[in-house]
């Protein structure tokens, strides 16, 4: 009696350490976490981006593209535009992820944004030209909003108060009142807009960058008085833009040119074009604001590129046809 | 059929919008290799105005401005009708022997394509020969949801596959041939 009580003490004493670490730290506990779509595979890659590997791959609906992460990455949001849904992938408590419900939204849903409080899930559909509304506690739609011609981008300002849609065959931005769910005003801009990135540290104020696919540039739109101030000529094809958190570095992926071009921030100066990786799609900033990460559609890797050198440091392989569209690292991972 | 297909491919070109990106992008990679080092290779299809001479699919291939970026070549096709349509070069990297370009606009009866571009390259297989590599990315030939057979993604795949294997195979026949 005595000898197995203290054979179990032992065994709680191993066991228990390993489950709170578990608990805490996520798959194999170490980076922050990237969540890649891979649309070929029908897969998400979870990166761990100090690894610099795939930690999991974790099978979703039907053709993933778009995708949004939680703050603390609990939850990961991904859009199926030939499944006609919205996957919704939770951390279990082993920390591996898992695809918990798919939600059934739209004709062709491509960008999902969540809102900064967490609290509405947007979700823009190419076909119908709405962006519908989903409850993340319900995992229901609850509403959607007429926008402009096959709505793809969008970015919510800080205060939740209003959202950007780009949308592309209007070649123009929705500006959407979040208070009554109601687009307000299209702001023209380039031909063909895709990627919204709302960017509070404009050197003149908040900006949004807005990369125009069909006209290979950035239009730098202010958000007050709704208007274009100023066009970046990028190469061909530009997807989406990432500023760094301080607002002093502009990346722009360029599909059909293989490459990203940099832009000094403050004085809108070009800093070159590097040839990057083969297709690259979704780009965002890495936490620790060193490397802008790219998603490489044709060479199926996410390549960081230095901040400061604007040089190629590392290729990370994922799963096949990466997409990434959309905010693929939580918002405050560090 | 030939009448229901050529319907339909008439149907889906008065409807697709000007401009397109809806369904999934298609990826394609062919490859051939090739018992030639990429010096005697790298010739037969370094010029973007030579694929007639190695495509046994084209019929004329003039190109504007040479292997100049924006050198728009306009292709003739061994077919009825002598259909045709145009390609602009992108990226053109004689040291890493490999080229970019795009087809702007092509009728899908044509070839059943979406914002496509296309990179040829010519890499050492690291065996004294070479691999010639041939990439295409594109979407389908009818971008709205539910296509016509002909025009949907694994017939338009299928179209383009078939064009880069005869290309390849006779690239492969030509260096061989020592011709």
């Amino acid at each position: 009696m005595r000898a197995s009580a203290r054979v179990g003490q032992a065994l709680l004493s191993l066991v228990l350490p390993v489950l709170a670490g578990s608990l805490c730290s996520g798959p194999a506990g170490a980076g922050p976490l990237a969540f890649v779509t891979d649309q070929g595979a029908d897969a998400l890659s979870v990166i761990d981006l100090d690894k610099g590997q795939v930690v999991q791959t974790v099978k979703v609906g039907r053709k993933p593209a778009g995708v949004a992460v939680a703050p603390g990455a609990a939850r990961i949001y991904v859009t199926n535009p030939e499944g006609h849904s919205v996957s919704v992938v939770e951390r279990q408590s082993d920390g591996a992820y898992k695809e918990t419900a798919e939600i059934p939204v739209g004709e062709g849903p491509l960008g999902v944004t969540l809102d900064n409080a967490g609290a509405r899930l947007f979700v823009a559909d190419w076909y119908t030209n709405k962006v519908y509304v989903i409850d993340p506690q319900k995992l229901a739609v609850t509403g959607s909003i007429p926008v402009g011609k096959s709505p793809s981008g969008m970015a919510a300002s800080p205060d939740d108060h209003w959202l950007y849609v780009a949308n592309r065959e209007s070649d123009t931005i929705s500006v959407v009142d979040l208070a009554n769910l109601r687009s307000v005003a299209e702001i023209p801009v380039g031909q063909s807009p895709f990627g919204v990135t709302y960017d509070p540290n404009g050197p003149d104020g908040p900006r949004l960058l807005v990369a125009n696919v069909k006209s290979f540039d950035v239009s730098v739109v202010d958000p007050t008085t709704r208007r274009e101030t100023r066009r970046l000529k990028v190469r061909k094809y530009p997807y989406v833009v990432a500023v760094t958190r301080d607002g002093a570095r502009i990346f722009v992926t360029n599909q059909h040119d293989d490459s990203i071009s940099a832009f000094d921030g403050k004085t809108y100066a070009s800093l070159g074009v590097i040839d990057a990786c083969g297709y690259p799609e979704g780009l965002l900033i890495s936490p620790d604001q060193a490397s802008a990460l790219a998603v490489c559609w044709m060479d199926n890797n996410l390549t960081a590129i230095d901040v400061k050198t604007l040089r190629v440091t590392r290729q990370i392989p994922v799963g096949s046809n990466p997409r990434g569209f959309g905010q693929f690292i939580a918002p405050d991972a560090k | 059929m030939k009448v229901f297909a050529l319907a339909a491919a008439l149907v889906a070109f008065a409807v697709v919008p000007a401009s397109a990106h809806g369904p999934t992008r298609q990826k394609i990679v062919e490859t051939v290799d090739i018992d030639k080092p990429v010096d005697q290779v790298w010739p037969i299809i370094k010029d973007f105005d030579s694929i007639s001479k190695w495509h046994p699919a084209i019929a004329s291939s003039v190109a504007t401005k040479g292997n100049e970026v924006d050198s728009v070549r306009h292709l003739v096709l061994k077919a009825p009708g002598d259909p045709s349509f145009d390609e602009v070069l992108d990226k053109y990297d004689a040291a890493g022997h490999s080229y970019k370009y795009e087809i702007p606009k092509v009728d899908p009866k044509i070839l059943p394509v979406n914002d496509y571009t296309s990179t040829i390259s010519v890499l050492d297989n690291g065996k004294g020969g070479s691999t010639v590599e041939w990439k295409g990315a594109f979407y389908r030939g009818y971008m709205l949801n539910d296509p016509p057979p002909e025009l949907n993604d694994e017939n338009s795949v299928a179209a383009v596959r078939k064009v880069y294997r005869a290309g390849l195979d006779n690239i492969k026949k030509i260096a061989e041939s020592g011709k």
